[in-house]
C-alpha cells in the first residue's frame, strides 16, 4: 500500500481529500501547513505528497523549498494544487519544481491519474 | 581780387615809369630795347592829338599790327563802334591831359575785329616846360582775367543753384521722411530736440511735451536692460542701431516701432544728435503677440488634454487592474468552496450503503455549508454592486441590538467552534435602537467573521456595547494576526488584502462594504491595529436615526 502525505489548509478539502485517497486503498496523512507537512514528510517518508499553494503560516513555496533542501524528501514525486495564486510567476515556479499541478476545483479521477502518473515516473 | 588789384597798381607804377622813361628820350639804348621786347603789354606812344608814335612787340602782339601798319594811325582804330560814337577815345586823352594819368578798363578791337578786355593807362607826356608833347599808353589784354571773373562769377552761381537745388532736395526729403515715418532727434545725451508730426500722433505728446524731454518719457521698460544697453553703446560708438522697440505712449498704451537710429558724427568724431527713424509695428506686433497667445493656449491645451487623457488612462487601468484582481480573487474564492462540493459529491458517490448515512449526511451539510459560502460572497458582490450605484436603501426599524448581536454570534458560532474560539460579550446602556436593522447585522456579522477568520484557535474575541446619549459604540477586538502598519492605510480599499492575508480566504469586499454601510448611516468605523498582537474595530452610530435616507443622499 502506497503511503501519501496531504498538506492542505482548508478542512473540507484536507478532509475530503484523504478520505477519497482512503477509499482508493492508499494511507493517507494529513496536515495543515507546510512546516507541519515536512516534519510528517521527514517521519513517514511518503511515496507522494500533494500540497496545496496558498495557505497561511507556511505555504507551498515554504514547503518545496524545505523539501529540495532535504536528501529524501526531493526525492520524493510532489503534486501541487491550488485554486489559482493571486501571484501568477510564483504558481508558474512552483509548478516547474513539481511533477504535476491540480487546478482547483478537481474530479476524483483527475486526481487518481496524477497520482498513479507520478508514482510510474518515479518507478520507472 | 584784393590781390589782382594789388598788383595791377604795381604794374601801372612799373609801366608809367617806362613810359617817362621812354619819353624823356633818354638814351638808353637797353631800356629802349628792354619796352621794344615786351610781349605780355602793348607800350606805345600817342602824340598829341593821338596819332601812334612807337610801337612795341608787345602791343603787336595783342592788337594784331606790326609797326609799319600803325604808325601815324590814330588810336581810335583799337576802340569799338559804340565807344568811337560817343567819343570815348577824345574823352581819354582829354582826360589824361587833364589828370596826368587816367585808367580805365574796356572793350579793345584787334586788328582781326576780334575784341578783348584791356586794361589801358594814358599817361600825359609833357616837356620840361610842362608842355604836352603825347601820351604814353600801355594796354594789357585782360581777356583772361575778365574770363575767370566770368568762369568764377559762372562757378559761384551754379554752386548757388546746387546749393539751392541741394537745399531744396533736403527739404524734400525732409518732407519725405516727416510723411512716411516717425522722426525724432536728440542731442548726445538723448534729450530730444526735433520730433515731427508722427512721432507726436503715435506718442500722443504734444511737441511742447516732448521738446527738451528726456527720450526717456517713451520707454515702456518691456526691454531688458541688457537690450537697451546694447542700443545705446551702438549709437554711443557712431554706429546704427536697428531693432524693433515697444514705446509707451502718454495714455499708458503701448505701441511697437521698427526703429533705425543714425548717430551724427561731428568732426572729432563723436556723436552729437541721434536721428531716429521710426515705423509703426505696432499691429504686426500684435498679431504675432497674438499668434504667441494662440500657440501658448494650444499649448495648454495640449498638455491639458494630455493629462486629461493620462488621467483618463490611467482610471482605465486601475478599473483594469481592479478587474483583472476581481477575476483572480472569484476565482480563488469560489474555486475553494467548489472544490469541497465536488469533493463531497465524489465522496457522496462512495457511501451507497444505508448504513452509510451518517457520511453522507456530513458531505450533504459540507456542500450546503460551502453553498452558503459561495451565497455569502456573491452577496458581497450584489451589495458592493447596489453601494456603488446608490441603489441602497434604508429602512429604519426599532428593534433590540442586544438581542441582533446574540443573532449574530449564534450565527458565527460553527466558525468559532471549528477553531474552538469563544466570545467574551458585554452590553452596557439601552439595546433599543432606531436604525437599519438589516445593514447593522451585516456590519457586525463582517466584523465578527473576520475577528474569527484572522485570530489563532483557542482565542477569545471581546465585544464590547456602549449605548449612552443617542450615540452606540460597538467594539470588537481579536488577538489574531493583526494589519500591518504600512497596510493600514488601505485597509477599507475595495480588493485590498494585507499581504499577512494573502493565504487566507477572502474578497477583500468586506471591510469596503462596511465602511460603505457606516457613512451611509452617518456613522464611523475606526480601528487599532498590530501586527501578530490583534486588531480592534469600532463603530459608532446614532441610537435612534432621525430620518429615513436614500443611498444617493450626499453623493
Amino acid at each position: 500500500m502506497k503511503t501519501i502525505l496531504v498538506i492542505e489548509d482548508n478542512t473540507e478539502i484536507r478532509e475530503n481529500t484523504v478520505e477519497m485517497l482512503e477509499l482508493n486503498n492508499y494511507k493517507v496523512f494529513s496536515a495543515k501547513n507546510g512546516n507541519i507537512g515536512f516534519q510528517l514528510a521527514k517521519k513517514h517518508h511518503p511515496d507522494l505528497i500533494l500540497c496545496d499553494m496558498m495557505m497561511p503560516d507556511t505555504d507551498g513555496r515554504e514547503f518545496l523549498h524545505l523539501a529540495k533542501n532535504h536528501p529524501a524528501i526531493r526525492k520524493i514525486p510532489l503534486i501541487f494544487f491550488s485554486a489559482g495564486s493571486p501571484l501568477p510567476d510564483i504558481k508558474k515556479k512552483l509548478i516547474k519544481e513539481a511533477d504535476d499541478y491540480l487546478e482547483k476545483p478537481f474530479a476524483e479521477e483527475d486526481l487518481l491519474h496524477a497520482i498513479e502518473m507520478a508514482l510510474e515516473k518515479r518507478n520507472a | 581780387m584784393w590781390k589782382t588789384h594789388q598788383k595791377n597798381k604795381l604794374f601801372t607804377k612799373v609801366a608809367n615809369n617806362l613810359v617817362i622813361y621812354t619819353t624823356m628820350q633818354l638814351d638808353l639804348d637797353s631800356y629802349k630795347k628792354l619796352v621794344e621786347n615786351v610781349k605780355d603789354h602793348a607800350i606805345f606812344v600817342l602824340d598829341i592829338n593821338g596819332h601812334i608814335a612807337s610801337w612795341n612787340k608787345g602791343a603787336e602782339k595783342i592788337k594784331g599790327y606790326n609797326e609799319r601798319e600803325v604808325i601815324g594811325k590814330h588810336m581810335s582804330i583799337f576802340y569799338t563802334k559804340d565807344d568811337i560814337e560817343k567819343n570815348i577815345p577824345e574823352k581819354n586823352l582829354q582826360s589824361a591831359k587833364r589828370l596826368g594819368q587816367f585808367e580805365e578798363e574796356g572793350w579793345r578791337v584787334r586788328k582781326d575785329g576780334s575784341l578783348f578786355w584791356a586794361s589801358v593807362t594814358f599817361t600825359a607826356l609833357r616837356d620840361k616846360n610842362g608842355n604836352l608833347t603825347g601820351f604814353g599808353k600801355l594796354t594789357r589784354d585782360m581777356s583772361r582775367r575778365r574770363q575767370n571773373e566770368d568762369e568764377i562769377q559762372r562757378l559761384n552761381r551754379q554752386l548757388e543753384n546746387q546749393l539751392q537745388q541741394s537745399r531744396t532736395e533736403v527739404l524734400d526729403y525732409k518732407h519725405a521722411l516727416d510723411e512716411s515715418s516717425i522722426v525724432a532727434i536728440t542731442d548726445q545725451k538723448g534729450i530730444i530736440t526735433h520730433v515731427n508730426d508722427n512721432f507726436c500722433k503715435i506718442s500722443k505728446y504734444s511737441k511742447e511735451e516732448l521738446l527738451g524731454q528726456d527720450h526717456r518719457i517713451i520707454n515702456s521698460r518691456y526691454h531688458p536692460k541688457e537690450f537697451i544697453r546694447d542700443l545705446w553703446v551702438t549709437i554711443a560708438n557712431g554706429k546704427i542701431w536697428r531693432g524693433e522697440l515697444k514705446n509707451r505712449a502718454k495714455d499708458g498704451t503701448h505701441y511697437w516701432v521698427d526703429t533705425t537710429i543714425v548717430p551724427f558724427i561731428n568732426e572729432k568724431g563723436k556723436p552729437y544728435q541721434y536721428l531716429a527713424i521710426r515705423s509703426d509695428i505696432t499691429e504686426r506686433k500684435r498679431g504675432e503677440e497674438q499668434i504667441i497667445r494662440i500657440n501658448q493656449n494650444l499649448e495648454k491645451k495640449i498638455k491639458e488634454r494630455t493629462l486629461e487623457l493620462t488621467e483618463a488612462l490611467e482610471r482605465e487601468k486601475e478599473v483594469s487592474d481592479m478587474k483583472s484582481r476581481f477575476v483572480s480573487m472569484a476565482s480563488h474564492e469560489f474555486r475553494t468552496p467548489l472544490s469541497a462540493i465536488l469533493s463531497s459529491t465524489s465522496l457522496i458517490d462512495h457511501y451507497k450503503d444505508p448504513e452509510q448515512i451518517e457520511k453522507r449526511h456530513k458531505h450533504i451539510e459540507r456542500i450546503r455549508s460551502s453553498v452558503r459560502n459561495l451565497t455569502d460572497i456573491l452577496d458581497d458582490f450584489l451589495s458592493l454592486d447596489k453601494l456603488e450605484q446608490n441603489k441602497v436603501e434604508i429602512k429604519n426599524t426599532n428593534f433590540d441590538l442586544h438581542k441582533l448581536l446574540e443573532d449574530v454570534i449564534e450565527e458565527t458560532s460553527g466558525m468559532m467552534k471549528k477553531k474552538n474560539q469563544r466570545v467574551n460579550f458585554l452590553f452596557d446602556g439601552s439595546g433599543e435602537i432606531i436604525q437599519d436593522k438589516k445593514i447593522i447585522r451585516n456590519i457586525l456579522l463582517n466584523l465578527l467573521s473576520n475577528a474569527i477568520k484572522y485570530s489563532p484557535e483557542d482565542a477569545e474575541i471581546k465585544i464590547r456595547v456602549a449605548a449612552k446619549g443617542n450615540q452606540v459604540s460597538v467594539s470588537i477586538k481579536d488577538n489574531g494576526i493583526g494589519i500591518p502598519a504600512d497596510a493600514q492605510k488601505d485597509l477599507f480599499s475595495k480588493f485590498f488584502r494585507a499581504r499577512n492575508a494573502t493565504n487566507i480566504q477572502g474578497t477583500g469586499l468586506g471591510l469596503n462594504i462596511v465602511k460603505r454601510y457606516m457613512e451611509l448611516l452617518d456613522g464611523s468605523i475606526s480601528f487599532t491595529s498590530e501586527e501578530n498582537k490583534g486588531s480592534s474595530f469600532t463603530i459608532e452610530f446614532a441610537q435612534m436615526a432621525t430620518s429615513e435616507k436614500h443611498g444617493d443622499i450626499g453623493t
